[in-house]
This record gives structure tokens, sequence and C-alpha cells, in this order.
């Protein structure tokens, strides 16, 4: 990680399946030596098929063309496995080489045995292939059917070593162990075995297809050169060999040529790949000059995205406070922990977390390339993670004042209860004596204690009165029994001014929002009895969506503003826990307005 | 008459059942909590239930549901519901739920003799609505005020009617003869161009849904 500079990494690996060094960009000595030694073995290879052509006066151009398909095979497969020395992909990508440049070769020695292992060698390289689509890009395989499936085309290679020929190769010796395919117990062997080639062909089709439909974008990204092409490669040799066994394709046996020559393009498809990967690096170069330009609030994510080629980037910010991470809204991010489509990439600038990417768990196959996109993007991550946790710390401060609100009015309602269960029952119960004292006595035996008597009754009943209005100004119990709209209805039966009300709420709201809106009316309507002088109130209350807006208009004297202290400015509060407002509409003399809109979502 | 009390104060449901026994009538049960009043009115079949509008488990409305319950499968035992605070929406869900019911602040049983003789009332199919939710509906500010022709003895007459009380009730409380309390009631029934109801519970409930809702809600 020398090349990270300030930045240092980690990989927090979630999923077994890629465990990736850390170092896979920068392979070992040794591993270097074991490349250069095959590279080294294959051009030997090479030498020697032109040198043996030479010396038995054969020209060199009948090593063409699976000399140098094997030797494109062989530097596709040796810059592969430099790039993941943990995957199979490169040494498969080698021997497939190895297997059509040394065929070619042995075709040309005239010895029965080394010829036969000549064209043994020609379908192995194709068995070869077929493993190699099948384990692209981490060279494992996923499932059961996916071992039992990669075995049977080099089952076939074996079978299939009797029916090969060498083809157009004049020099070469005929099949020692051939069978004559055109009659016989040759031609039935022969077709069944185009029987047994043709399903397996269309397993890799459905299996492949199957892959690249389930993959993520990022993931896609990786396997488009070798997946569609195996893809395409399986269709041309499908409709040869239907043509082969004599299905009406409508194509004729040119078209076998067509699959042959796909074979040389297999590699290049695969540099093109492998190159396309360097290239997207250099676009690490372009984030550098664009996340100079970006401000802190510019879209982090949208860019880093777009530079991993992964659409599902994710971007925790590190919060010292809560030793967490947050979204770029403040918003908390868990890291996934047991996702196996997720990997995430922990981000230190100085020792100190900054962040966590989390990202398709396909790019994990180009570690260097997330690295270097995170180096790059340090600075603008560390702007964008103070500008989170101020987010973030917003968002909890707007909590906290949700939560001392609902506090409140969770103590107003326990002190209530505690009314409705003490004080009121004992006093009904002191009024209920005083009546029964009152009832048994005769007014006229004893007058004066009958006048006491009465008195004390008034003053019980006064009592209960009171303490009837108390509970009710702390908790007005039709708003949780029924709702706001029963709620504001019993505060509108009391009001002294006529009011009218119109109400698109239906059923509940959450209490909390029921509690602001119901308190904006009775103050509004208090105010109004106090202050307003009017002869008639309007109050609406709209449900619009997630927001609540109420309403209370009088045509009364105006004037009216928020007062330090005043019960509006308490509302104002409580309006703003729940990302609400309050608004006031007061000339004099053009009446009031009361606009309060809240969150009720 | 057979009572049975439904109220998780036990101070209060002790004090209501001695008044209710000082006052003739039989209290047969007394209940905590509303869960096994239907089953107990099923049993006892008593003439009338005091029930207490607010009660555990969730302390809202056990009560009030529990009554309009017993409205439904037994309307014929009589229903009065209790309360520390009235709400006029309460009264009238009770009040349609047919004759037979009352609906009223529970400091009422102060006044021995009428919360005594609300219970019989309601005993017996009457109504008993109280005084607070009639004056609230009485009083409430319109733009357009129904009862602005109606005189002031008439609407006197009209409050203690819409309380569930006889013309003969009403008679004796204002000092007046039955056939003036009549009078009186045809007369404002005319001026709300309301129909004269069969009994005294239907008169309540059309006078009071007329007031409360406006014309055509009152009228069955």
């Amino acid at each position: 990680m020398s090349d990270m500079g300030a930045t240092g990494t980690a990989w927090r690996r979630d999923d077994a399946q890629v465990d990736m060094p850390v170092d896979a960009g920068q392979p070992q000595p040794s591993a270097r030596r074991r490349q250069a030694a095959v590279a080294a073995l294959a051009v030997a290879v090479a030498l020697a098929g032109v040198a043996g052509a030479a010396q038995r006066g054969i020209s060199p151009m009948a090593l063409v063309p699976l000399v140098p398909t094997g030797l494109l095979f062989v530097v596709a497969g040796i810059i592969s496995w430099s790039r993941r020395p943990d995957s199979s992909v490169g040494r498969l990508l080698v021997a497939t080489g190895f297997a059509w440049s040394l065929a070619q070769v042995l075709l040309l020695v005239p010895h029965a045995a080394v010829s036969t292992l000549g064209l043994a060698l020609l379908p192995l390289g194709l068995a070869f292939m077929a493993h190699v689509a099948l384990v692209f890009p981490s060279g494992r395989l996923s499932s059961r059917s996916e071992r039992i499936l990669v075995v049977v085309p080099y089952v076939l290679a074996v079978a299939g070593v009797p029916v090969t020929d060498p083809g157009d190769c004049r020099e070469c010796l005929p099949n020692p162990i051939g069978v004559d395919i055109t009659l016989g117990f040759g031609r039935l062997y022969y077709l069944g075995l185009l029987l047994a080639v043709l399903p397996t062909a269309l397993c890799f089709l459905v299996v492949l297809v199957r892959r690249w439909r389930t993959s993520s974008v990022a993931a896609r990204r990786i396997l488009l050169p070798v997946i569609p092409g195996a893809c395409l490669f399986i269709l041309v040799y499908a409709v040869a060999l239907l043509s082969e066994l004599g299905v009406p394709t409508g194509l004729g046996q040119e078209w076998a040529l067509v699959a042959l020559l796909l074979i040389p393009a297999a590699p290049v498809v695969l540099l093109g790949g492998l190159l396309r990967t360097r290239l997207a690096r250099t676009r690490v170069g372009d984030l550098v000059v664009e996340l100079g330009e970006t401000s802190p609030r510019g879209p982090l994510r949208a860019t880093l995205a777009r530079v991993l080629g992964d659409p599902s980037v994710e971007v925790g910010y590190w919060r010292a406070e809560g030793s967490d991470y947050v979204d770029g809204d403040g918003r908390p991010l868990l890291l996934p922990t047991d996702d196996r489509t997720r990997a995430v990439k922990l981000i230190e600038r100085s020792g100190q977390p900054v962040g966590a990417l989390v990202h398709d768990v396909a790019l994990s196959d180009d570690p260097a390339h997330v690295d270097a996109v995170c180096a790059a993007a340090g600075l603008a991550l560390e702007n964008a993670r103070l500008h989170a946790e101020v987010l973030a710390r917003l968002i909890e401060v707007k909590a906290s004042r949700a939560r001392i609100v609902e506090a409140g009015d969770v103590a107003r309602r326990r002190v209530e209860r505690n009314l409705h269960d003490g004080a009121q029952q004992r006093l009904v119960t002191l009024t209920l004596a005083i009546g029964m004292a009152r009832s048994r006595l005769d007014p006229h035996a004893d007058p004066d204690a009958d006048v006491l008597l009465r008195q004390a009754a008034e003053e019980a009943e006064a009592a209960v009165r009171e303490l009837r209005e108390l509970a009710r100004g702390l908790h007005p119990s039709i708003l949780s029994e029924v709702g706001l709209v029963a709620a504001v209805d019993s505060l509108v039966e009391r009001s002294s001014v006529p009011v009218e009300v119109c109400s698109s709420v239906h059923g509940r709201l959450p209490p909390p929002v029921e509690a602001a809106a119901y308190y904006v009316v009775a103050e509004a309507l208090t105010n109004v009895a106090k202050y307003a002088r009017a002869s008639a109130v309007a109050i609406r209350i709209d449900k619009d969506g997630d927001r609540l807006r109420i309403e209370v208009a009088d045509d009364g004297i105006g004037g009216a503003a928020i007062h330090p202290g005043s019960g509006l400015e308490g509302l104002v509060d409580r309006l703003a826990a729940l990302d609400g407002h309050l608004e006031i509409e007061s000339s004099v003399g053009s009446g009031t307005r009361l606009r309060a809109e809240l969150s009720c979502g | 008459m057979r009572v049975i009390l439904a109220d998780d104060s036990v101070l209060i449901r002790e004090g209501v059942a001695r008044l209710l026994t000082d006052h003739g009538f039989e209290v047969v049960a007394q209940l905590e909590d509303a869960e096994g009043l239907v089953e107990a009115v099923d049993t006892l079949q008593p003439d009338v239930v005091v029930v207490d509008i607010r009660m555990p488990p969730t302390h809202t409305l056990e009560g009030l549901r529990a009554a309009l319950e017993l409205r439904r499968c037994a309307p014929e035992v009589g229903v009065l519901v209790l309360s520390q605070h009235v709400e006029s929406r309460y009264a009238m869900d009770l009040l349609r739920s047919g004759g037979g019911v009352g609906y009223l602040l529970k400091d009422r049983v102060g006044d021995v003799a009428g919360f005594a003789d609300a219970v019989r009332r309601v005993g017996c199919g009457g109504s008993a609505v109280d005084p607070e939710v009639v004056e609230r509906i009485l009083a409430r500010p319109r733009p357009s005020n129904p009862l602005a022709g109606v005189t002031r003895r008439e609407r006197e007459v009209l409050g203690l009617m819409a309380e569930g009380r006889s013309n003969q009730a009403i008679a004796s409380r204002l000092f007046l003869n039955a056939k003036t309390v009549e009078s009186h009631v045809h007369s404002v029934f005319t001026k709300l161009g309301l129909l004269p109801a069969p009994d005294d519970h239907r008169r309540v409930l059309a006078v009071l849904a007329f007031l409360q809702d406006g014309p055509g809600e009152g009228s069955s």
C-alpha cells in the first residue's frame, strides 16, 4: 500500500469467496519469475516448432494458425495471472495456449505416439477454454452443478481423440487411433459424441446466461468481455454441430470455420477487457481534477459511483462522536456484515478513520483501482465527512427537540392520569359523602348544620370543576381517545365565538402530530376569545401527503404577533420538533390568520 | 330495581352502592373493570348498569365501549355512563343507541336524590343527559342561531327536557303545571321545525341531534 500516500487502507473481508490478497496488483518476485519462465517456455515451444519444421523442409507457415493463437493465449494468461495470482483463470489460459502450440508442434513429429498426443491436445484446449468461461474471473466454481459441468468437456475431449483429424495438415501423420467417421461403428461413435457435446454446450449457455442476468452492474462490467463472447462462441459452435448432424440450419459447413476463427479472438477480447480496467485507472486522474472542483456539497457518491463503474456504491462517513457511519445526508448507515454481494472498504487518513465505501463485491476483483479511487477522493471525502457530521448533529438536535416535546407530553399525561385516579376520585367521593350526609339530615332540625354542609358541597363541587379544567388543560383525553378532529370539535363547542371547521383529515395521526395540531387550534381559539373581538372564526385542517396544514382565521381587530414567552412561541418550538413552522398574518383591522404547517408522515 | 356497578375506584363504587341502596335499589354486583360486564348482565339480569367511562386496562373509553356493546346485546337493560369530564360526542353516541341511556359527570352523585332519580329514569327506558352537555349544545355559538326565536322560559323547559326529564318532572322543577310545560315543548318543536316525538327519549335525541348536527339528523 506504499502508493496510497497519506491514505491508509484496510480491507474488510466479508466474503470468503473474494479473498483478495492485498497486493494483488503487485506480484511477488517468485511469481514474476514463474511467469517469465512460462513465457520463455512458450517462445521456446514456438521456436522448436519452427526449427523442427525447417529441419524437415516443411514451411513454418504450417504452424499457422495454432501456434500464434496459442502464443496469444499464453500472453493473455500471463497478464491475467499477474493481475490475479489467486485466480486460476490466468493459468488456465496459459494451459490453453500451450495445448494448442504444443499440439501443432507435436503433430509435425513423424511418430505415431507423439502425433496422437498432439491430436489429444487439440480438444483439450477447448476444454480449458470452457473451464475459463465457467470460472471467470475468480477462478472458483460457485456450485455443485458447476463443479460437475466443468469436468464434462475434459471427458468429451478425451473421448474425442479417435475422431479428431489433423485437418489440412499435409505434413502430419493421419490419426493412428482414428476411426472412419463416415460409416459403421465410427459413424455411430462420432454422432453419439456430437449428441453429447450439444447438451453440454447448452448447459454452459444456460449457466453463463443465468450468471449474466443475476450479476450487478459492476459485476457485468467485469464479466463483459468473457460471458457474452463465450455465449456467442457456444451459439456458433452449436449451429456448426447441428449442421454436422445433418440438421438443416440453413448454414453450411463453413459455419464451423467461423467457430474456429472465434478461438483466436478469445485472448484478444480478454486482453481488451484487461486493458479496459487499466484505462479505468486513468480515470482516477480525472477524478482528482474533478474533485478539486467539487464543492463539499457536490455529489461525491455519484462521482465515485461513476468512476468505479458501480451505481450501487454507498459512501459512509465516519462520525467520531457516535463511532458510527452516516450517509451524505447525515443519516445512519449500517455497514453490511453478512451480505455476500457487498464489500466494504474502510478509508483512513493519517491513521484516522474517514469513511467507508460499500460497493459491489465485483469491484474487489480490482482492489488496486478501488484503492486508487479512495486515495484520490481522500480530501473530498474528509470535507464531505465534516459536512455529513454536521448534518448528523442537526438531525440529532431535531430528534432531541422532538424527544423533549414528547417527554413533556408524557409528563402531562401522567399528571392528568394521577389527577384522575387520585384527587378527582377523592373529591367526587367527598361530594358524595356530603350529599349523603345532607340527605340524612333534617334541614329543619339543624338549619346551621345544613348551611355548613351546603357550603361544603359547593366548595367540593367548585374544586371538582377546577380540577377538571386543569386536567383538561394538561391533556384533553378525547384527543388520545378519538383523535384530532373530535378534539377540535370539542374545543369549538366551548368557544364563545362561532367557529366553522373544515377538515380533510381522516383517521388517526401520530400522537405528537395530533398534540401539536390540537395545541395550535387551542391556542388560536384562546387568543381569539381573549383579544380578537371577532364574530366568526374559520378553521381549516388539511392533510396533503405527509404535510399537515392548519389555518385559524378570524375577522377580529388583528394586530396579533408571536411575543416572547407567549403560548404561540411555545408552539413554534413544538412545531419545529416536527419539521414544521408557524406564521401569523395580522394587520390591524383585518383579522388574524394563523398558519401552521408540520410533517405528519 | 336491580343495579350493577362498574368502576375501578373502590371508594366511588362503595359510595354509589350505598347511595343507591339507601334509595331502594338492589346492587347485585360490583365490578372493577368492564371485562365481565356483558357476562354479569347476562347472568344477573339487572334493570340498569352504572359504568365508569375510564377503566383498566387502557383507561380511555372502556366503559363507553362496554355500554354500547350492552346496548346491542341487551337493549332492555338501562346503561348510565359516568365520567370525570363530558364530551357531547360521547353523549350523542349513547343517545343514538336507543332509550334507557344516561351520561353524567361523576360529581353529580353529590346530588343524591337527583342521581338516584337519573338511575331510575335510565332503568325505566328514559334518558339522563348531563346538564353540562345540554348547556354546551344549546349555548354553542352559531352564525344563525336556531334558538333565536325561543323565549327564555321555553329555553329553560328545553334544557330540562334535553336532560331527559319528563314533563311532570319539569313542571314540578319550574313550579308550572304540566299543561303549560306541554305547550312550551310543543312551541319549541314548532319553532325548531321538528315533529313532536312519541316518547321522552326520542324527543331528547331529536332536539339534541338537531342542535348538534343541524336539520335532518335528528328527525328519527
